[in-house]
């Protein structure tokens, strides 16, 4: 028996009608047994075909998403990014080399030589030998760093373009930068001028060696550049370039201070893209990697007031106390908070009293032993009427204990309202 | 009783049970997604039947989806399809009873299936559930009687019926399962008298 066969094919000709009577009953007395088949059926009939044939691809498409397809998609998206980084890589690094092409230009005058005879590097080793004087680290490193002071010589010249180059700050340590000269890695970061972007791309398309040799060359020959640079090297960074991914992943050290005390604030937390979060801890401090883009800091009662770049990798954010501040909120411990059911009436004098005075009361009736418990109304004015007596375990105690009750302090009754209260008092 | 002979289907038991098996085995979800596919248009009619509306039908279609993925490593599943109809019923008349902006479906509407009916070999037994059920059938409201006649006696199809009669269609039909769902209950009543 083949009875969870449901051929939907066939149910799909009943609907258009396109079966026989025969062939119609025999379909609709299967349905009467079967479920699933008149489900199918009484769903379908709801709605065009058309239309369930569009909702079946969607779901198809979408159980393809779900199952096989995802990974796919999810891919391309990644492959999107990608694409989106390297373009932005490239447009920086050509704005980058347009740059350092353009202010080279008066240089290359002075120097005057054809690019084929610049690529020897060893024929600039000399003229280094220079900058090392001055600088003291490894031998390429100044020339690194000549290379933006390089820069400013010629805006020194009267460049209109090099102007830019005052954004431009070296942020890398010497070491580092002995790797650069393998291979140069150029990053933007923020504030870009807009007429850079603009530059043609084109004239940067010139093969890296040869620009690299031209600006050891350049910079060789304008030593004064170095410390112009280093000058530069303090300043806010708006293009930072720097060597090889190791230096690009040094981390970024910063701390967060109230900006009237100066003194550090912990715990203030920083917003990154991508939804991460640094804490800074007890002196103020944080660290986020060299990647990471800060959004925003918070930190109650604070808000932003200044950030600063102090040094090459740190940053000083100051936060100005606001006027906003919680109501005060006093919290009160009670000793005796067992015996006080909130929902039962209780002394006017509260409990510790009431307790001193029924004890002093069964004092006074010394003699017999026992324990008695009331039952009483709690009346308007606070009066413990209707006093009853529960249970007790010597008669004659009875009515001191209620005596004692109708002359005791006013009662307030429970916080619902409630006016019943039991009370048991031992002798 | 057999099927009209049309046995042309995307998957046969035995590819289910296959894929079933090959998924335990690897969680390779491309191969539940083939399964699934196999029957999503089952689930899709089932769904709108209960919750008619295309747009919530899809949605089902894929909750259920998800709802297997949940459920196929912990059921012992025999026939994969009756298996994945109960569950997507479920799911719909779960998702009905929750829904309370969901206009209201009134249970009459949906069809009631009788347990199959034992089979009495006896033919005097079999003899005495006939006589009870044309005394049944007598007691049916006249329009239920008609149909249940016309249809399960003389075969004749709905849309027959409704021409023969004049009732509209969706008449016909709840005159057929009204029909049978009183029948049932008269033949309980008398088996219970007996």
């Amino acid at each position: 028996m083949e009875r969870n066969k449901v051929d939907i094919e066939q149910v799909k000709r009943y609907v258009r009608g396109e079966l026989s009577p025969r062939e119609m009953h025999a379909l609709e007395r299967r349905a009467q047994d079967d479920p699933m088949l008149m489900d199918i059926v009484l769903g379908m009939e709801l709605a065009e075909q058309g239309v369930h044939a569009a909702n079946l691809a969607d779901i198809r498409a979408r159980i393809g998403r779900r199952t096989g397809g995802g990974r796919v998609r999810r891919l391309s998206t990644a492959q999107r990014w990608a694409v989106a980084a390297s373009v932005l890589l490239a447009v920086t690094v050509s704005t980058v080399w347009f740059l350092r092409d353009d202010v080279q230009a008066p240089n290359e005058l002075a120097v005057a030589p054809p690019v084929a005879d610049e690529r020897p590097i060893p024929s600039a080793a000399p003229e280094r030998s220079e900058e090392a004087a001055q600088e003291p680290s490894a031998a390429e490193a100044p020339a690194r760093a000549a290379s933006r002071g390089d820069a400013q010589g010629a805006t020194a010249g009267g460049q209109p373009r090099a102007a830019a180059a005052d954004r431009l700050a070296v942020a890398t340590e010497p070491q580092r930068e002995t790797e650069a000269a393998d291979e140069t890695r150029v990053e933007a970061y923020a504030p870009q001028p807009k007429r850079l972007q603009e530059a043609e791309m084109a004239r940067v398309a010139a093969d890296e060696p040869t620009l690299k040799a031209e600006v050891r060359e350049g910079l060789a020959a304008n030593a004064a550049g170095v410390q112009v640079a280093e000058r530069l090297s303090g300043q806010a960074a708006g293009i930072t370039i720097r060597g090889t991914s190791a230096s690009r992943m040094r981390p970024i050290k910063g701390k967060v201070l109230d900006s009237e005390t100066q003194r550090p604030l912990p715990g203030a937390v920083l917003r990154l893209a991508g939804d991460t979060t640094v804490t800074t801890d007890a002196e103020g401090v944080f660290t986020i990697s060299g990647q990471a883009d800060l959004r925003d800091v918070a930190l109650l009662g604070y808000e932003l007031d200044a950030v600063q770049i102090a040094g090459k990798d740190t940053i000083v954010l100051a936060m100005a106390p606001i006027d906003l501040s919680l109501d005060e909120v006093v919290v009160v411990g009670y000793g005796r908070a067992k015996r006080q059911k909130a929902s039962e009436p209780e002394p006017a004098v509260g409990w510790r009293a009431y307790n001193r005075y029924l004890k002093g009361g069964m004092r006074q009736a010394d003699g017999p032993k026992g324990t008695v418990t009331l039952a009483f109304t709690v009346d308007g004015k606070g009066r413990p009427t209707d006093i009853r007596v529960l249970s007790s375990t010597n008669e004659a105690l009875n009515d001191p204990a209620i005596r004692l009750v109708q002359q005791g302090a006013d009662w307030l009754p429970g916080k619902n309202g409630e006016r019943t209260a039991e009370l048991k008092m031992r002798f | 009783m057999k099927w009209l002979g049309n046995p042309e289907r995307k998957t046969t038991p035995e590819d289910d049970d296959l894929l079933v098996r090959r998924y335990r085995e690897t969680g390779d979800l491309s191969l539940l997604g083939r399964l699934f596919d196999a029957h999503a248009e089952m689930v899709y009619y089932v769904c709108m039947r209960y919750l008619q509306d295309g747009e919530r039908s899809k949605d089902a279609v894929m909750e259920i989806f998800e709802e297997l993925v949940h459920k196929i490593n912990k059921q012992e599943i025999q026939r994969f399809g009756s298996w994945l109809y109960v569950l997507s019923k479920n799911h719909c008349l779960m998702k009905l009873r929750s829904g309370k902006k969901m206009q209201q479906v009134s249970m009459d509407e949906f069809v009631e299936f009788p347990m199959p009916v034992h089979q009495g070999d006896d033919a005097a037994e079999k003899e005495q559930r006939l006589t009870a059920l044309e005394r049944c059938l007598e007691k049916l409201p006249e329009k239920q009687k008609r149909s249940v006649d016309l249809f399960f006696l003389q075969e004749r199809c709905y849309k027959e019926i409704a021409e023969a009669t004049g009732y509209s269609m969706n008449e016909v039909k709840s005159y057929i399962q009204n029909g049978k769902r009183n029948l049932r209950l008269c033949m309980e009543a008398s088996h219970g008298t007996e």
